[in-house]
């Protein structure tokens, strides 16, 4: 808390006026090219190179996770305590899972090349080849009330919703931009409009989820428990497509006016599904009801995944993106953006997500990055990078700590991207 | 500015170095920063109904159920063997014969009434019977006449005896407390040539109380038997000198008992149990850091004619001795009550009791270990009016459940 407060003391301190003003001729802000002034995205931005008003090619790689309970101590402390790890231990780390909303973590990663450039200043293309994964894993705060408040005043606990999900994906992309103005007047809007799409094969699929009638129930008479956990898994294999495949579309809309500094922005991604085939289908059910807790423990204790059925299909929706941008320049060498991420209830579920960053550029060709972002499951964070934005190498490196400042954080995220323009 | 940026960014800087925590301690304590909950468990122990046929079927002591289901404890068989008085060699005989008095010393181990001895001895016993069975050897067939059994103490090796005739214990009254050893309704029994014959119930009940309170007082007692045996029905006969006329006499004891106010004990034996046998570091996780208290809530719904004092002691680990006085031990008591009984003491509908103990941690730790050595005491409690019957199809239902009170967080 006391970083957020003088993080804001700091931006206070720099003064000027955070209203958009005319960029002054022969300022930083007026030096920096329109493809480098959009935020740089800790999370998914398909679009993040093809703006770039050379050609050349990007090797980048970066990713998030988090969740919305544990931080980066509690982390280190039960990596420590696992060799020898006790019940005070298991009920203490039940203790943080944060109340009403059950234990969460989602994460992402990417790791790719870009080749693409400018056309006639008004189009711009970019392929794209890269590998991708996303997981995402829930057990719901009914699954965890058993063991984070005792049964008296609720017996039964669902395991509705309880899943894990995991896919990776290889990936090749082509997107295109087209740019339209000045409109209306020399100091008129330009605007850009982005979009194209990505071809998907899955590498590596599971999916782990509670039949939503699972359910334990204990009272002081009774301990009854009828659970099916369902699994869908690929077998483990690398670098083929025969596990199916997909696609995506993503979309951009981009209004910029120069002479004010304004910028808004509207992206559609990530819109699509994969096919995948050859699944194995396993599944694991436990149905005890007694009186006697020791013969619910031997139930449990002789539970096993059988298969049951091979060659499965299954069809996944990728986890849409749907972000709104806005940047200003605040004076002569300082953008500020804001932006937000709407929450996605899906397979691969994402909270909303508010970003309000700075950019300062000092030096023109050298962004400066610290910023907050909100999110709806770590809470406020903190991101920080920095950049090289030359003629010819492109260098950036960003971080995030989700949730919290490093080891208090419940979630990291980094970003490190490589350029070369011919 | 700059400068104020710079200052933003080192007093944020990360100064650990490496991934673990300096100690164990500091991992733990750091899993301990959520807030502090106090929350309680309950945990089924168990459900269940004891059928008392059953419970009695386990409980190493001769069992039987009589005709209307009242529960019988059967101890052993005394014998007496007779040679018949008279030797015939093949002739036509038809004559009576008073014998000399069969008798059988009766001591303790021959009355094994397992767990209900005391109870028996303490209680008036309202039912009880006498199975009989005769075997005659004799190539001649025999009539039992004015055959009576009796209760007469030993005197220096011998019957008691009073002009010249043994002794029988009496009643209040003064009356020889006398059992005819004949089928009910019948004034003989007859056994034909070389034939066995049997008398399956005899109401014997006030004979087989006085038989037992004389065995269990120290009493140097004995069953004797009187009367006289017809021999022959006016044809050849033939009675050698060793044919005998062989009976077995087998105390059938009802449990319909008419107790005293206090009561009657039920001795069980002292019961080595598993404990929980956790490992001593978890045991001491458990106390020291997350358990407050353990209690356990007992329902008894008691269809029993008798009321019950049920005393408890247990001690973890092996104990020798008395569990009762034992350092450590865990006493509790716990009363419950007979089920309402109809004119005859059998058991109409079931009484509900409920009753609780609480285990702090000292107490509770007496469970962690390998064993745990329980002493339980029972007082068999009478009914109102004082007679009970048990029956086998009588029940005891015992839910208990366990409660459970934690602790977590509230740490840094």
């Amino acid at each position: 808390m006391s970083r957020v407060v003088l993080a804001a003391a700091i931006f206070a301190l720099t003064g000027s006026s955070l209203t958009a003003q005319a960029v002054p001729e022969g300022s930083q802000a007026s030096s920096v090219a329109s493809g480098y002034r959009r935020p740089i995205q800790l999370r998914m931005d398909p679009f993040r190179h093809v703006l770039i008003p050379h050609w050349g090619f990007v090797i980048s790689a970066g990713g998030f996770g988090g969740n919305n309970s544990l931080n980066v101590n509690d982390a280190r402390a039960l990596i420590q305590v696992s060799d020898d790890i006790n019940s005070s231990n298991v009920l203490n780390a039940m203790n943080l899972v944060r109340e009403g909303s059950g234990l969460e973590f989602d994460g992402a990663a990417q790791a790719g090349l870009y080749l693409g450039g400018p056309i006639a200043g008004v189009f711009s293309i970019g392929l794209s080849g890269m590998g991708r994964a996303y997981g995402f894993a829930l057990i719901p705060e009914q699954a965890v009330g058993f063991l984070s408040s005792g049964n008296v005043a609720n017996e039964s606990f669902s395991l509705a919703n309880t899943r894990a999900v995991t896919l990776t994906t290889a990936e090749a992309g082509a997107h295109a931009t087209l740019r339209f103005g000045p409109l209306g007047s020399e100091d008129g809007v330009h605007a850009t409009l982005g979009f194209g799409g990505r071809m998907i094969w899955p590498q590596y699929y599971v999916n782990v989820a509670a039949d939503p009638a699972s359910q334990v129930t204990v009272s002081g008479s009774n301990a009854s428990a009828n659970v099916t956990m369902n699994v869908l898994r690929s077998e483990d294999v690398a670098l083929n497509t025969s596990l199916g495949s997909g696609f995506a579309a993503d979309f951009l809309v981009r209004m910029e006016w120069p002479t004010s500094g304004l910028a808004l922005e509207a992206m559609v991604a990530n819109v699509g599904s994969v096919n995948l085939t050859g699944l194995t289908a396993e599944v694991m059910s436990v149905s005890v009801n007694t009186a006697s807790l020791n013969e619910a423990k031997d139930s449990l204790d002789a539970a096993a995944f059988v298969d049951v059925a091979t060659d499965q299909e299954a069809t996944i929706k990728l986890p849409r993106i749907i972000r709104f941008t806005g940047s200003s320049w605040a004076n002569r060498f300082l953008q500020i953006d804001i932006s937000a991420t709407l929450a996605v209830h899906d397979e691969f579920d994402t909270p909303t997500i508010v970003n309000l960053g700075t950019t300062w550029r000092f030096i023109s060709w050298i962004p400066l990055h610290a910023g907050l972002e909100m999110s709806g499951r770590e809470g406020l964070g903190f991101t920080l990078g920095i950049g090289v934005e030359t003629r010819n190498i492109l260098f950036r490196l960003y971080g995030g700590s989700l949730g919290g400042w490093v080891y208090q954080a419940k979630g990291g995220a980094a970003r490190v991207e490589l350029g070369v323009f011919f | 500015m700059r400068r104020n940026l710079l200052l933003f960014i080192g007093l944020n800087a990360v100064g650990a170095t490496g991934c673990d925590f300096d100690t164990l301690a500091e991992a733990e304590d750091q899993l301990r920063r959520g807030p502090l909950r106090e929350y309680e468990f309950a945990l089924p122990v168990v459900q269940d109904t004891f059928v008392l046929g059953d419970v009695f079927d386990s409980l190493g002591v001769g069992i039987d159920t009589l005709p209307d289901g009242l529960l019988a404890v059967v101890p052993d068989t005394v014998s007496f063997a007779l040679f018949i008085p008279v030797v015939i060699p093949a002739i036509v005989v038809d004559t009576v014969v008073t014998i000399a008095p069969l008798w059988q010393t009766v001591d303790s181990a021959m009355l094994n009434l397992g767990d209900f001895t005391d109870a028996l001895a303490s209680g008036t016993l309202n039912t009880a019977l006498l199975g009989l069975n005769f075997s005659n050897t004799a190539d001649a067939p025999i009539e039992l006449v004015n055959f009576q059994i009796g209760v007469v103490p030993v005197v220096g090796g011998s019957l008691d005896s009073v002009a010249g005739q043994p002794a029988f214990v009496t009643d209040g009254g003064g009356t020889p407390i006398l059992i005819d050893l004949v089928d009910p309704g019948d004034t003989v029994f007859a056994l034909g040539r070389m034939q066995t014959g049997k008398v399956d119930s005899l109401p014997a009940a006030s004979l087989v109380d006085v038989l037992i309170d004389r065995v269990l007082a120290g009493d140097t007692i004995a069953l004797a038997v009187v009367g006289d045996i017809h021999v022959g029905d006016g044809t050849v006969v033939t009675v050698n000198a060793g044919d005998i006329l062989d009976l077995s006499v087998v105390p059938i004891v009802g449990i319909d008992l008419t107790l005293v106010v206090g009561g009657a004990a039920i001795t069980l034996p002292t019961l080595l149990e598993s404990g929980l046998d956790l490992d001593p570091e978890i045991a001491a996780d458990l106390t020291n850091n997350v358990l407050d208290s353990v209690g356990l809530v007992l329902v008894v719904d008691n269809g029993v004619a008798f009321g019950l004092q049920v005393e408890t002691a247990f001690v973890g680990d092996s104990v020798t001795g008395d569990v009762f006085t034992a350092p450590g031990a865990v006493l509790d008591t716990m009363l419950v009550s007979a089920a309402a009984v109809d004119a005859i003491g059998r058991a109409t509908a079931a009484t509900r009791d409920t009753t609780g103990l609480v285990l702090d941690n000292a107490n509770v730790t007496q469970t962690f270990g390998s064993f745990v050595t329980i002493g339980v005491r029972i007082r068999l409690l009478p009914p109102v009016g004082g007679r009970g019957r048990i029956h086998d199809s009588d029940n005891i239902r015992i839910a208990a459940t366990a409660r459970v009170w934690l602790h977590v967080g509230g740490g840094q």
